[in-house]
């Protein structure tokens, strides 16, 4: 299921605990999943189940992009599943370089 | 905009006191003789069961503001240097003292003071009103007051859009008309829960303790040296650990290879100040063998420092209350912007935006009229001195501690110390009168600065030297 997708939005799985923000996306829809199943734009009532094959899980405070890291998203809380755009997982990015002072 | 001070009125409140002033200056000045270094180090000393601090002399606080080139980088480009009206000085003075009565004093700093100038002494920073002196962080107006953003890392920047929900946002300007429509409350929570170093200039931080101690086993007290690990980078947590290796203690500095202490970037003499005298070790965090030898390490250590927020050192499976469980004595020491508990653990802040949040943005407000940064990311050396008083006192006590050290809440102890000596029936009228007062100290002051340390470069470790040495002594074969 395609979505419009906007800098600042927030989107929940339905299938985990977990929730991202959307940081940088290419105009257009994507199809955002978290362990094989839509994300949803609100908190959803009851979870549903989880693809035993997406689990790799989100860690809150990382930022995760796509191989071309033409988008990116923060993920705001932890959980289970496997983040997913149009059908492919995404990968952490690398921590922030720190900076040379503060 | 042009800043203007407020006018001020020739000062009433002048009398002749007997104060511990430098000894050029006239003593033609209020003082109230409790905001002293002396009743700070004592003060200090008792919470932390330290040795007293008899008789302590230190610099008036203005005298000492001035002389550690803290004046130069605070206040307005085109107006003169000021000082902060609350005796930052007194307190650096006083937690050295405080260090330094646990024995070793020949390798510490003369003045806790000079700590707080160091950095833009060495790299010729300079006031810049409501940005702070490093460039990096800035006041900026919002619909209904202001808020400090500090954006020294530049992937900060790729933050922005999605805080604001504003695809426009890409440099300053954009950023202070996208800032000037928000609530100030509701942008700086939601940009804590994405990891800004944010904060409200005039908001009321809820105070928070600067050290909050979790008890573990102690062993026997013991005159040895700790063996310490410094996780910790750019300059709080290094400063604790530099002062650490001048009272006696074995450090080595830890950093990943793939993200060593971005202070390394920065000027190589202040990088040298924090830095002299540790070994260093580079491990590669994400590899399970350097993940060992980081733990072997660790395991053999007295004392922990780090910056980071709590959870990221779990989800590399480093438990800080696992390692103070496993054998006695240890400290684990905690250096965050605003402590480790929920939710404040997980937000991000450095030495400037911190100062802020603590209120000493205001206080400038509230003294001349106008939001201004204070010194230069001034929460940082302050934090290092009280760090290193905390855990060398946990140490002489026998350890078994988590000694969780907020920025914020040093800043903060700080500020109400120092309250506590102002006149209450209006305070802001007793600011007031003392900025006018110590501002008058700073101009009849000419003495030379403070000596700056001297550098040894020598002492400094490349990334990664120690390796062999320091690795190849975990297994003995």
């Amino acid at each position: 299921m395609s979505i419009p997708v906007k800098a600042g939005m927030k989107l929940h799985s339905v299938v985990c605990s977990g929730q991202i923000m959307v940081l940088r996306a290419p105009a257009g829809e994507l199809d955002i999943a978290c362990g094989g199943a839509p994300m949803a734009a609100a908190e959803p009532a009851e979870k549903t189940a989880l693809d035993p094959a997406q689990t790799a899980g989100v860690l809150v405070g990382k930022r995760y992009v796509d191989a071309d890291e033409t988008m990116e998203f923060l993920c705001t809380r932890a959980g289970e599943g496997t983040l997913s755009v149009n059908g492919v997982p995404l990968d952490i990015k690398q921590a922030k370089q720190l900076p040379s002072s503060d | 905009m042009a800043f203007r001070l407020i006018s001020s009125k020739p000062s009433n409140f002048r009398h002749q006191t007997n104060t511990d002033v430098g000894n050029s200056v006239a003593a033609t000045t209020l003082t109230p003789p409790d905001v002293t270094a002396s009743d700070y180090a004592e003060k200090l000393a008792i919470e932390l069961g330290a040795p007293s601090v008899p008789g302590l002399k230190s610099d008036h606080p203005a005298v000492a503001w001035r002389r550690a080139g803290v004046d130069a980088i605070t206040g307005f480009p085109d107006s003169d240097p000021l000082p902060a009206p609350v005796a930052l000085t007194s307190a650096a003075d006083g937690a050295l003292a405080v260090l330094k009565s646990f024995g070793s004093a020949a390798g510490l700093p003369t003045t806790g003071a000079l700590l707080l100038g160091e950095r833009a002494r060495l790299t010729g920073l300079t006031r810049k009103g409501r940005t702070a002196p490093g460039g990096d962080c800035h006041l900026i107006d919002c619909l209904d007051g202001a808020i400090a953003l500090n954006l020294a890392r530049t992937d900060d920047w790729d933050l922005l859009p999605a805080w604001l929900e504003d695809d426009g946002v890409d440099d300053l300007n954009s950023l202070q008309n996208a800032l000037a429509q928000c609530s100030g409350q509701e942008i700086v929570e939601r940009g804590r829960a994405i990891g800004l170093p944010i904060a409200l200039a005039d908001g009321i931080e809820p105070t928070r303790p600067w050290r909050r101690l979790t008890h573990f086993r102690r062993r026997e007290m013991t005159e040895r040296a700790p063996v310490v690990i410094d996780l910790s980078s750019l300059w709080a947590g290094p400063l604790a650990g530099q002062l650490l290796v001048e009272s006696g203690a074995t450090v080595i500095k830890v950093e990943s290879v793939n993200r060593p202490d971005g202070a390394r970037r920065g000027d190589p003499d202040f990088y040298a100040l924090m830095n002299a005298g540790k070994s260093s070790v580079a491990l590669d965090f994400h590899n399970t063998e350097d993940r060992r030898v980081l733990g072997a390490l660790i395991e053999k250590a007295d004392i922990v420092i780090e910056g980071s927020r709590p959870r990221a050192l779990r989800q590399m499976g480093l438990i800080a209350e696992d390692w103070l469980s496993a054998s006695p004595g240890r400290i684990w020491l905690s250096i965050t912007a605003y402590g480790r508990r929920a939710p404040e653990g997980e937000w991000v802040g450095f030495g400037d935006d911190v100062g802020v949040a603590a209120g000493l943005s205001r206080l400038m407000r509230d003294a001349y009229g106008a939001f201004v940064f204070v010194g230069d990311a001034i929460a940082d050396p302050l934090t290092g001195l009280h760090a290193a008083a905390a855990a060398l006192a946990s140490w002489r006590a026998g350890g078994g501690a988590l000694l969780d050290i907020s920025m914020c809440g040093v800043i903060q102890r700080i500020i109400d110390w120092d309250a506590a000596q102002l006149d209450r029936r209006d305070t802001t009228v007793a600011l007031r009168a003392r900025a006018e007062d110590w501002r008058g100290v700073m101009e009849r002051d000419d003495a030379e600065l403070y000596p700056l340390r001297a550098v040894h470069r020598r002492k400094i470790a490349s990334l990664g030297q120690d390796n062999e040495r320091i690795i190849g002594d975990l297994h003995p074969c």
